[in-house]
């Protein structure tokens, strides 16, 4: 490997941090399993001969040696399948075997998890790609619409569901080269020095308009359809704007025969009573279809052209376009062929190439008269970003200021003042730069870009080297672990200033500023991320429903709409410190017209989401009922019983179960003459290994079978095979469908609350939990069941709580 | 059957004239009604006016499209007579019988017979248009039929009766040309002077009272020669002879807009340019060479300027227009436009351009093709592509541009490239519409040779 640079070395050294001695059970290694392998193996691969390149005599159970470990995987695999000892050699006895089998599979978990834990010792944990992003927004203040510097990085591991845990998040080569990449990218846009960029205006009336349709010598453009081919531009070959900033874009827009016309509706394919709309989209044409995202849509009028006017920031590359949101469906072709020639028949061929000037100008069109782009316009300059480090600098600044600047910027890149001693090299970077150059911008980004890529930057809390005892975190720590716990960022300048003056550990100042952050917009990355992963509602839209067979689902957006009912209920029970018991049942949920009509919800009117009460007879109330939860647990086809079972036993009961034992093959069962997934899976049960762990699964998923694959309410399957929700938990408790299970959850708060803290401390603490939190855990679920389970409380108590306050 | 299929059309077409004429009776009553001049010149496609893209200037004419409204698309016959019949008929050359060119003058006949034809100054005459002829006849032969122009609807006339046998005065037009105004027959110093002044005063005289004047001009036909402008510096060869012809054509088209802005009609007179066939004379046209038009089946044979000034329908001057046009059109549009009603029966093959001039959006009120004949060449186009009935499949423009291939150089007919085969059986559709020939429209009239 070459460093280019030094703090590539640094920040590979960092790195190597990460690896985690390992631990081995070895006191069966002697007596068990050395005697079977001399018996039975060495034969062909001990020190004479090495069959396939395998040798075991020198083989131990120290994992710090990998090979070990794959060795061993090795022989384990072999002896499951039973195809070694060969054929021809001396067999061992079954008993034998199964003894070895099991101790060996044993020992390899064991060894697995002494590799994963780090027995609730803070680790090492680096920024992930979400937490990335955020700290770069608010380090430099900067608008990260269509900007994604972390584009590049490599998937973030996910350890016991969350995507922020310390081991999973490891460090590679090329994770490290996309680090200084990314903060290049960063600092070309955050740090600007130079005059203001003068503000340009593009006009663009007419034929001079790019797209937009056909060219009518009145001065305006005319589209027919509202296809992407139709989409406007102010310039023909504009690569974008050439500076980040706010820019304006207005449009003179009117439709004309919105309703007035001779065709039928059924051929166009559009609602003209609604009015008609434009939609305005952001786009990096060098980039195509991919960087293109709608920025809104407005409404226009009928005959009477109307100025819309929007504002927003765009990266340089981009530009606003415009379109018709709500035209006639479809291509122009698609209409001259087969739509038009019915009301021209004596002129036109059916199914051929009818010149379109025969329609043009008797159906409804959007007309463009004239766009505008006008900017960039900035609410202050030079950039914040750039003038948080770099006020307040002489005309000619010196070294001095070169260091004073950078070490002012370590400061709120490290989250606490930075140690000199760390900073130093950087800053010498920087200093010899600058002598050799004379350009104190060019010095400055430099050493900026190390600092990005160092590690007091991409590391959260580090450990300390030696430590014994459990230690307590400082002021400026407890900031870093609160802010990346409820905003996935990094702390503002209250918090670190309370962090300066010690006084954040204050338990009733932490409260103040948890209730603070909790009331504070970035919140959302809270609801986004916690949320997101502890009820795979990420997962959802990975397996979409037919789009020919669930035809509203893509119409109306109930993705989206069902991700923001549990999204509003999340929010809802944090905000007003609800109970989180209505995680499993209210008597309400957020809908929006789309979601109540998929739901059977009358009365909702408004386009947006509403409170609504569910009557007692509903079967809606808590996540259970929730579409997102029903459809992320399906396959898009139909239900799956099982995933279900397996996702409430997750990520409501805290019991996950086992995967299917590695020596176990799947078995197919007998399924003739069964009709039902109830009498399928029954047969599946019939099967011993498998009944321990679906006597559990199944009867929950089977129960929730009333929703179907994208959550509708339904009671048969088809017409001869009605839906049997009841059933039995194994510890004898009957229950009949989704109410029935909310009964069975409500009836042991106690699970659920352990559940749910379990998972908001491990995402809390980005580690694992560990047998020496469990005293911890309790006392604040103990708490919480006294204090009546409030969710903002529930947070109080585990910012509170002795591990998050601790290393 | 044919025959039938053909009643039936015609039958169409009155039905989509009488729709269109209860709603343009309202358009036009409106407003008062309009007086009509149609100056249509001889031989001069648009590949000599400057507003077309032609090198030659023709200022006057450029002031018209300017105030008015420029047809990019419009269509008459390759040649001089069936033009003006189709014209004055409104009907196609496969139904009037003038499929190709014939000088009743000089070689005889009864020529266009008013018991078998209403021509379209008979039907405005009839609603109380005032209506003259200024410039050539040539379909009757007016020494042996004194009244034929009045019987043919017009009050006035001041033409060349055209060359008689037997009359070698008549054989001038120009110079010393022969003229016959009113009646009277004499000989002036030059016919065109003189037939603009009868333009001018005409209009003038009638100022107060609806009038049609159609002025079919005698230039810029040949024999060539010098004009009044360049008799002493002659031009010396037919290219610059043809030039000096339009330059003066021009002026006098200039004279007679004067007239009509001094007498203070501009606002209320629908002022139509054109041209009966292409150019004698090879002109340029979008920068580029263009070829002789006069006489030739293709496009260059038949496509004309037209130029619409009329301030009290045209919702914004100065503008151009793909719209369609061919010379069966216009009758309709003289009618809507005068008020008259249609005596019942006359077949015609037309639309009005009203909706058209007036800037109404509706195709359904507009040509979505337009055709021309002579012999039994027969030919149709639409905005972008020419079919005729010799296996000639053409585009000439691509929709944005009138340039794609003007000059015809690239058959299509066989092509499956995308659109085109599409576009071609519409085309054929509509083709196949047309009878091959049709009966002559008298005796003697020579049947076409081609």
């Amino acid at each position: 490997m070459i460093f280019k640079h030094p703090y590539q070395l640094i920040v590979f050294f960092s790195a190597l941090l990460l690896t985690v001695p390992l631990m081995a059970a070895e006191e069966d290694f002697p007596t068990v399993i050395r005697p079977f392998l001399k018996q039975y193996c060495l034969g062909c691969h001990g020190s004479k001969k090495q069959q396939g390149e395998r040798r075991f005599d020198q083989l131990t159970f120290d994992f710090s040696k990998p090979q070990n470990g794959e060795l061993l995987q090795e022989i384990l695999d072999q002896l499951n399948l039973g195809e070694m000892p060969p054929e021809d050699a001396r067999q061992p006895a079954a008993t034998e075997t199964r003894r070895v089998v099991a101790l060996l599979t044993r020992a390899m978990a064991e060894a697995r998890d002494a590799a994963r834990r780090s027995a609730g010792k803070v680790v090492l944990r680096r920024l992930n790609r979400t937490e990335y992003f955020n700290t770069v927004r608010d380090l430099f203040q900067m608008n990260m619409s269509d900007f994604d510097p972390t584009i590049a990085f490599p998937a973030d591991n996910s350890v016991d569901g969350f995507d922020n845990i310390g081991e999973g998040l490891l460090t590679s080569d090329f994770l490290l080269a996309q680090y200084l990449e990314a903060a290049e990218n960063v600092l070309d846009k955050a740090i600007r020095p130079g005059p203001r960029p003068p503000l340009k205006k593009i006009v663009a009336s007419g034929n001079q308009i790019h797209g937009g349709g056909h060219n009518d010598p009145r001065g305006f453009k005319r589209a027919l359809v509202r296809d992407q081919f139709t989409r406007a531009y102010v310039k023909n070959k504009f690569r974008g704007v050439s500076e980040d900033g706010q820019y304006i874009f207005r449009v003179r827009c009117n439709t004309v025969r919105w309703k007035d016309h001779r065709y039928e509706l059924d051929g166009l394919g559009y609602d003209p009573s609604q009015p008609p709309r434009i939609r305005i989209l952001v786009v990096n044409r060098n980039l195509g279809t991919v960087a293109t995202r709608t920025f809104g849509e407005y409404e226009i009028r009928d005959n009477e052209p109307v100025d819309v006017e929007v504002r927003g920031f765009l990266q340089k590359g981009y530009e606003f376009a415009v379109e018709w949101a709500n035209g006639p469906r479809g291509s122009q072709k698609r209409i001259m062929r087969k739509v038009f020639p019915k009301y021209f028949p004596e002129d036109t061929v059916l199914l051929a190439r009818n010149p379109v000037e025969m329609y043009m100008g008797s159906a409804p069109e959007l007309r463009l008269h004239r766009i505008e782009l006008e900017g960039p316009h900035y609410a202050q300059w030079p950039l914040p970003g750039t003038a948080r480090f770099f006020s307040n600098l002489p005309k000619k600044p010196t070294a001095s200021d070169l260091r004073n600047s950078l070490t002012r910027f370590a400061a709120f890149a490290y989250r606490r003042p930075a140690d000199p001693q760390r900073l130093e090299p950087y800053l010498r970077l920087a200093d010899k730069r600058f002598e050799e150059t004379g350009d104190f911008w060019q010095a400055a980004r430099l050493a900026m870009k190390g600092i990005l890529a160092s590690p007091g930057f991409i590391y959260l809390v580090e450990p300390q080297q030696g430590q014994q005892a459990v230690a307590k975190l400082n002021d400026y720590e407890l900031a870093t672990r609160l802010s990346y716990f409820l905003w996935s960022s990094m702390p503002d300048d209250e918090l670190l200033k309370l962090a300066s003056e010690e006084k954040l550990r204050n338990p009733k100042i932490l409260r103040q500023q948890v209730d603070r952050m909790l009331d504070d917009p970035k919140r959302v990355a809270f609801s986004t991320n916690f949320l997101g992963q502890w009820l795979n509602l990420r997962k959802l839209g990975t397996m979409p429903p037919d789009p020919a067979a669930n035809k509203a689902y893509y119409s109306d957006n109930l993705e989206g709409a069902m991700r923001q009912e549990t999204r509003l209920l999340f929010d809802h029970l944090l905000g007003q410190n609800q109970s989180i018991l209505q995680f499993i049942d209210t008597d309400y949920t957020f809908v929006n017209p789309a979601l109540a009509r998929h739901y059977g919800i009358e009365g909702v009117t408004e386009e947006t989401f509403q409170r609504v009460a569910l009557k007692p007879e509903a079967r809606r109330g808590g996540l259970l009922g929730h579409g997102s939860i029903l459809t992320l647990t399906s396959n898009g086809v139909e239900t799956q019983p099982v995933s279900r079972g397996v996702w409430v036993l997750e990520n409501l009961l805290g019991t996950p179960p086992s995967p299917p034992p590695p020596d176990v093959q799947p078995v197919e069962p007998d399924t003739r003459g069964v009709t039902t997934i109830r009498e399928l899976m029954a047969k599946h049960r019939t099967i011993a290994t498998c009944n321990e762990c679906h006597r559990k699964i199944d009867p929950i998923g089977l129960a929730l079978e009333n929703f179907d694959h994208i959550g509708r309410y339904r009671t048969r399957y088809n017409k001869k095979s009605p839906i049997d929700p009841s059933g039995n938990m194994p510890d004898g408790t009957a229950f009949e469908g989704p109410r029935g299970i909310r009964q069975y959850l409500l009836d042991r708060p106690e699970q659920f609350t352990r559940c749910l803290t379990e998972k908001l401390m491990t995402y809390a603490l980005g580690r694992q939990l560990a047998f020496t939190d469990r005293q911890d855990l309790d006392q604040v679920i103990k708490q919480a069941a006294a204090e009546g389970y409030g969710f903002r409380d529930l947070i109080h108590l585990i910012v509170q709580s002795n591990p998050f306050l601790s290393k | 059957m044919k025959r039938g299929f053909l009643i039936f059309f015609a039958l169409l077409l009155v039905n989509f004239l009488s729709l269109h004429e209860t709603r343009a009776n309202t358009n036009v009553q409106a407003a008062k009604r309009p007086n009509i001049i149609f100056v249509m010149v001889d031989d001069m496609g648009r590949d000599w006016v400057s507003c077309y893209g032609a090198k030659h200037q023709t200022p006057n004419i450029d002031r018209l499209a300017k105030e008015g409204l420029r047809y990019e698309t419009a269509w008459c016959n390759p040649i001089c007579t069936p033009t003006r019949v189709t014209l004055l008929t409104g009907q196609y050359a496969f139904r009037h019988g003038w499929t190709h060119h014939y000088d009743v003058a000089r070689k005889g006949g009864d020529g266009l017979k008013w018991s078998k034809f209403t021509t379209f100054a008979r039907v405005v005459r009839s609603a109380g248009y005032r209506t003259a002829i200024a410039g050539k006849w040539q379909i009757n032969n007016l020494r042996r039929q004194p009244d034929a122009l009045n019987h043919h609807g017009f009050d006035e006339h001041c033409v060349w009766p055209g060359a008689e046998q037997g009359f070698p005065e008549t054989g001038e037009r120009y110079f010393k040309g022969y003229i016959m105004t009113n009646g009277r027959r004499e000989t002036v110093p030059y016919g065109p002077d003189t037939i603009n002044d009868f333009a001018c005063d005409f209009v003038h005289r009638h100022k107060d009272q609806p009038f049609l004047l159609y002025y079919p001009m005698l230039l810029t036909h040949g024999p060539f020669g010098a004009t009044p402008l360049n008799k002493d510096n002659p031009p010396q060869d037919k290219a610059s002879s043809y030039a000096g012809y339009v330059t003066y054509m021009d002026r006098l088209v200039g004279q007679l807009i004067d007239a009509v802005d001094k007498a203070g009609l501009k606002q209320n007179t629908v002022f139509i340019f054109t041209g009966d066939n292409g150019s004698s004379s090879p002109g340029t046209l979008y920068g580029k060479p263009y070829k002789k038009g006069k006489g030739q089946k293709a496009d260059w044979g038949v496509h004309v300027p037209f130029i619409v000034r009329a301030p009290s329908l045209v919702p914004r001057a100065g503008l151009a227009t793909r719209d369609l046009v061919d010379f069966t059109d216009l009758y309709p549009t003289f009618v809507e436009l005068s008020g008259a009603k249609l005596p019942a029966g006359i077949p015609l093959d037309g639309k009005s351009l009203v909706p058209s001039i007036s800037g109404d959006d509706d195709p359904f009120k507009k040509r979505n093709w337009i055709y021309s004949q002579i012999g039994t060449f027969r030919m149709v186009r639409d905005w972008q592509y020419l079919l005729d009935n010799r296996d000639g499949f053409y585009q000439l423009s691509d929709g944005r541009n009138a340039t794609t291939d003007l000059l015809q150089t690239k058959n299509l007919y066989t092509s499956q490239e995308r659109v085109i085969p599409g576009r071609r059986a519409r085309l054929q559709k509509i083709l196949d519409r047309f009878p091959p020939n049709a009966a002559p429209p008298f005796d003697g009239f020579e049947p076409a040779k081609d």
